[in-house]
């Protein structure tokens, strides 16, 4: 603890501001709407009102959109999963035309803001009959450009050795995919298996637009409904945002050493 | 090597589950927002061929000039994020650093966190007469400005709760770098005397370039494209209308004013100017990256 | 190669599993009973609905009705995508600037049936375009002055009655404001409703003409109504600009800083579980110049165009407009019912309070001043009128160059 004294203090320093505002927000729940919105602030719940938590439960029916949530998120993340790692390999060793272009297009969609495409897709995903389904909200998001760039450089950061012997005892490029590489990108794979559960957990926009009825809403649009035309309610908003942040919280704290591997064998080119 | 220049079948195999989606739900949007920027277009379906009128009015929209300016300016402070990252992954890095998985879970809370709650308690903070910032620079004789609604100051409120929001993800990028240098080389630098801050300069910077690269290409990328955490913070208040960044502009000439066509014009150029300086950047990479 | 057809089988199974999901939920066929979606925009009325919805399914059993609340700041996105591709729900609520455009784009089913004498006039107004009523008004919005008691009474200053005058009102704000370390009143560029839009219809001024096609900001009676919320912030008797940005004008009132507060009805919910809650009464609005005291607003209830069903569609709004549905709003405490004489169910659910005089205001009110670009002209008084309150112009000025750029957008809107 000694030899590091100094790099202690910067990180629990910087660290605490960091949190501070979870602090905030976890103390917050416990107060009534009334002391949230008090003049001047106080910081301390004078009553530990468990009221927000109570009010989250009565309002939203939370374990079903939890478990939507839960479902959109599985089904993203393997669904990406799959598509990356196929893609990323492709572009990073096999020779095929117009790959150059491809891989521009792939770009691209990182360029392009969120809502500009809603209204065609949002046609797109009708013609297909998908509103209101999973299938409308998972399949849209499932070429993941930011997956399909950091898996190939993920590939293009493993020593072709072992491709090229895979190749000579007579494997096709489908098994050494499947046999050889497939294995050695497990650690970039659960790098951005936790990025895609982060961001599919928290979409707001595309499933509030697709999905038409409570039931088969997403937490993330089910919480947004606590802001009102009037006002809103912040201690069930804060409650109810604290609840849906906690599974996260524990998925990183449990794969965060994975994650860091991952990206470090990508090497990021 | 093979001499092939292709490999035939196999890399379509692998491709097209990517190309059909990619087609039917990027491409064919796309080409269609391309057609529509070409047009008048309110929302409910007749659509009107004006060739280069929505570019034009662009070019002299005052409006225009103003987002992309403050989205710029947004952008130049929230690069701030990648040094800083830089420092606090090479703190955490250090061989032997005890607490390093608590240090890491508490830069990356915020990347995590709802943006709605985000908005309610940063807006707390930054109360001009009643937020903690406020009252925490009291104590030493400095009295802060009404963060969210002085002209100037609010942008920077909003790009602070930006680095807030994202430092965490671009520490754990950087750590991942610095994992991926041998330890052999600080070893033999230290053996030749080499100071830390020499060993950082000559060793682990260079090293670092194309995680650097990679960092910078996407902080770029999200700072053209702030909407959301603007729309938050700073919606219903005074400033909303001078803070406005590209899409901000995009998002309320198309949903606010009923101008699609308009609105995809201005979506056009956000994509163009965004892969324009993308393009500058993986051309001058090659100045300052070094891969091994 | 097995595995490769495993993986392709799991794949082909994985794509059936997402288009079973849709089949699941494809719309119920005609034949027998027919669903309707409704859509609103605040989620505290689910529960009172579910019971509205049932009375109806009493009377028209072969009607399934499919509720959905949509979070306020997403709701008219999510419209726009679903009227671009002609998908917008049977049935939702609309308030008056979108009513005109869904209507002027022919979005909304006109109604033929509805007896426009059970409804406050300036209501029916809103919602009526080309000679046609295009939605059902469910609410009144009219606005009165809550106000502080102990504060009153501390500062030796009588309390608001019916009939005071803006004179009186602005006497009591300076006094309170002077004698207690109070603000007297609140007022901010973005709370028109609220505030500045009263007293400019009190003074005899408007905001848009009748006709929609100018903009009002260039009279000079609608500069006397601004004029006087912006020299009570210069006078510190409301708080700046600023400080309501940070701090919004309810929260001064409920932690008992501010003596009045201009609101709606909708605020009984808040302030009566608030810790000052007995602190708390209400008054009607101060007489003007002119006869009139508010403007009347109130969200209602369309139906689209492009429903497939839309003889339930209207069967359904009908019953929303009746005095049933609108009874079953009123005690639900989310708002006055829009019914003539329906509005003792609202009041009755907060005997605290004398808010009686909210629908009698209705009677003679100006309808809320929206036009198809309200929300462009909206961000457009924000803009100019910051300008007025932050004293960067004089407030003719800000109102004079507001005017101009208003008319600019009116000017662009289909006729």
């Amino acid at each position: 603890m000694r030899k590091h004294l100094g790099a202690h203090l910067v990180l629990l320093g910087g660290g605490l501001i960091m949190v501070s505002p979870f602090v905030y927000q976890v103390l917050a729940t416990f107060m009534t709407n009334d002391q949230i919105t008090s003049v001047p602030p106080t910081l301390w719940p004078t009553e530990w009102d468990l009221g927000a938590y109570a009010a989250v439960f009565a309002q939203i029916p939370f374990l079903r959109q939890l478990l939507n949530t839960v479902v959109i998120t599985v089904l993203t993340t393997v669904a990406t999963l799959v598509l990356c790692a196929l893609g990323g390999y492709a572009f990073a060793r096999m020779r095929f035309y117009a790959k150059g272009p491809l891989f521009a297009l792939v770009l691209t969609m990182l360029m392009v803001p969120g809502t500009l495409l809603l209204i065609p897709q949002y046609q797109t995903v009708q013609s297909f009959g998908w509103l209101d389904s999973f299938a409308g909200i998972v399949v849209p998001g499932l070429v993941n450009a930011f997956g399909i760039f950091m898996m190939r450089q993920f590939f293009l950061g493993l020593p072709r050795e072992l491709e090229e012997a895979a190749r000579l005892d007579g494997a096709n490029p489908g098994q050494v995919f499947w046999h050889v590489m497939l294995p050695l990108a497990r650690p970039g794979l659960s790098a951005l298996a936790i990025l895609t559960v982060m961001a599919s957990w928290s979409s707001l926009l595309w499933p509030l637009v697709v999905v038409n009825s409570q039931d088969m809403m997403p937490l993330s649009v089910g919480l947004a409904s606590f802001t009102g035309e009037h006002g809103t309610q912040f201690p069930s908003m804060l409650a109810a945002s604290l609840m849906a942040m906690l599974p996260i919280v524990i998925l990183f704290l449990v794969m965060q050493r994975r994650v860091i591997e991952g990206i470090a064998f990508s090497g990021l080119k | 090597m093979s001499a092939r220049r292709h490999d035939g079948v196999w890399p379509w195999i692998f491709m097209t589950p990517i190309l059909v989606p990619l087609a039917i739900f990027f491409l064919w949007p796309l080409l269609r927002t391309l057609y529509y920027s070409f047009t008048t277009w309110s929302f409910f379906g007749e659509v009107r061929w004006t060739g280069l009128d929505n570019y034009e009015r662009l070019l002299s929209d005052p409006d225009f000039t103003l987002a992309l300016g403050n989205t710029a300016i947004y952008t130049l402070i929230v690069m701030l994020n990648v040094p800083i990252a830089v420092y606090l992954a090479a703190l955490m890095n250090r061989p032997g650093l005890r607490l390093r998985a608590l240090y890491r879970a508490l830069y990356f809370l915020p990347v995590v966190t709802m943006p709605v709650a985000v908005a309610i308690v940063w807006r707390m903070l930054y109360s001009g007469d009643f937020g903690l910032i406020n009252a925490f620079l009291g104590l030493f004789g400095i009295q802060g400005p009404y963060w969210l609604s002085t002209p100037g100051v609010s942008l920077v409120a909003v790009a602070i709760v930006g680095i807030w929001l994202s430092l965490g993800f671009n520490i754990i990028v950087f750590s991942a770098g610095l994992n991926g240098i041998p330890p052999e080389l600080y070893e033999a630098a230290a053996i030749d005397g080499a100071t830390p801050w020499r060993q950082f300069r000559s060793i682990t910077l260079p090293l670092l370039t194309p995680t650097l690269f990679f960092v910078t290409v996407l902080t770029l990328i999200g700072g053209f494209q702030v909407f959301d955490l603007i729309f938050v913070m700073l919606g219903t208040g005074p400033n909303a209308e001078r803070s406005q960044t590209l899409v901000y502009f995009f998002y309320s000439e198309g949903f606010l004013h009923n101008d699609k066509g308009y609105a995809t014009a201005i979506g056009i150029v956000i994509i163009a100017l965004i892969a324009l300086l993308t393009a500058l950047q993986f051309r001058l990479q090659r100045r300052w990256v070094h891969y091994a | 190669m097995n595995r490769h057809l495993a993986a392709a089988a799991a794949a082909v199974a994985f794509c059936l599993v997402l288009s079973g999901c849709a089949a699941d939920n494809a719309p119920a066929e005609k034949k027998g009973p027919v669903g309707i979606d409704y859509v609103i925009w605040d989620a505290n009325a689910l529960k009172p609905y579910k019971e509205i919805i049932a009375a109806f399914a009493k009377q028209r059993p072969d009607i399934t009705v499919n509720i959905q609340a949509l979070p306020w700041e997403q709701y008219w996105t999510k419209l726009q995508t679903q009227a671009s591709s002609k998908s917008l729900p049977d049935v939702f609520w609309v308030n008056e600037p979108n009513a005109a455009l869904y209507a002027a784009n022919g979005a909304l089913e006109p109604i033929t049936s509805l007896p426009a004498e059970n409804f406050p006039r300036g209501l029916i107004d809103s919602y009526t375009s080309g000679g046609k009523l295009y939605a059902s008004p469910r609410e009144i919005g009219t606005m009165g002055v809550w106000y502080n008691k102990r504060l009153f009474d501390k500062a030796g200053v009588a309390h608001p009655r019916k009939g005071w005058t803006q004179a009186d009102f602005l006497d009591a704000a300076r006094t309170i404001s002077k004698k207690l370390d109070v603000f007297g009143a609140a007022a901010a560029p973005w709370t028109g409703q609220e505030t500045y839009y009263n007293t400019i219809y009190q003074s005899g001024g408007e905001v848009v003409s009748a006709d929609k096609r100018r903009s009002g900001y260039d009279r000079p009676e609608t500069i006397a109504g601004i004029k006087l919320w912006v020299d009570l912030a210069k006078e510190g008797v409301s708080p700046s600009v600023q400080q309501i940005t940070d701090t919004p004008v309810p929260q001064y009132f409920t932690s008992g800083k501010l003596a009045m507060m201009w609101s709606g009805p909708w605020n009984v919910n808040t302030l009566k579980d608030a810790k000052l809650a007995g602190d708390f009464a209400v008054a009607p609005m101060p007489k003007g110049s002119s006869g009139l005291v508010t403007t009347v607003q109130g969200g209602a209830d369309a139906v689209s165009a492009q429903s497939e069903h839309k003889e339930a569609a209207q069967a359904f709004q009908a019953f929303l407009g009746s005095k049933t549905a609108q009874e079953l709003f009123g005690a639900a405490g989310l708002g006055i019912p829009a019914f003539n004489g329906s509005s003792g169910s609202f009041t009755a659910a907060f005997p605290q309070w004398d808010l009686t005089f909210f629908a009698e205001q209705a009677a003679n009110a100006a309808p809320y001043p929206a036009s198809i670009s309200a929300e462009a002209w909206n961000k457009l008084e924000n803009e100019y009128l910051t300008k007025a309150w932050r004293g960067e112009l004089s407030v003719e000025e800000a109102c004079k160059q507001l005017a101009a750029a208003m008319n600019d957008v009116l000017a662009a809107e289909p006729k």
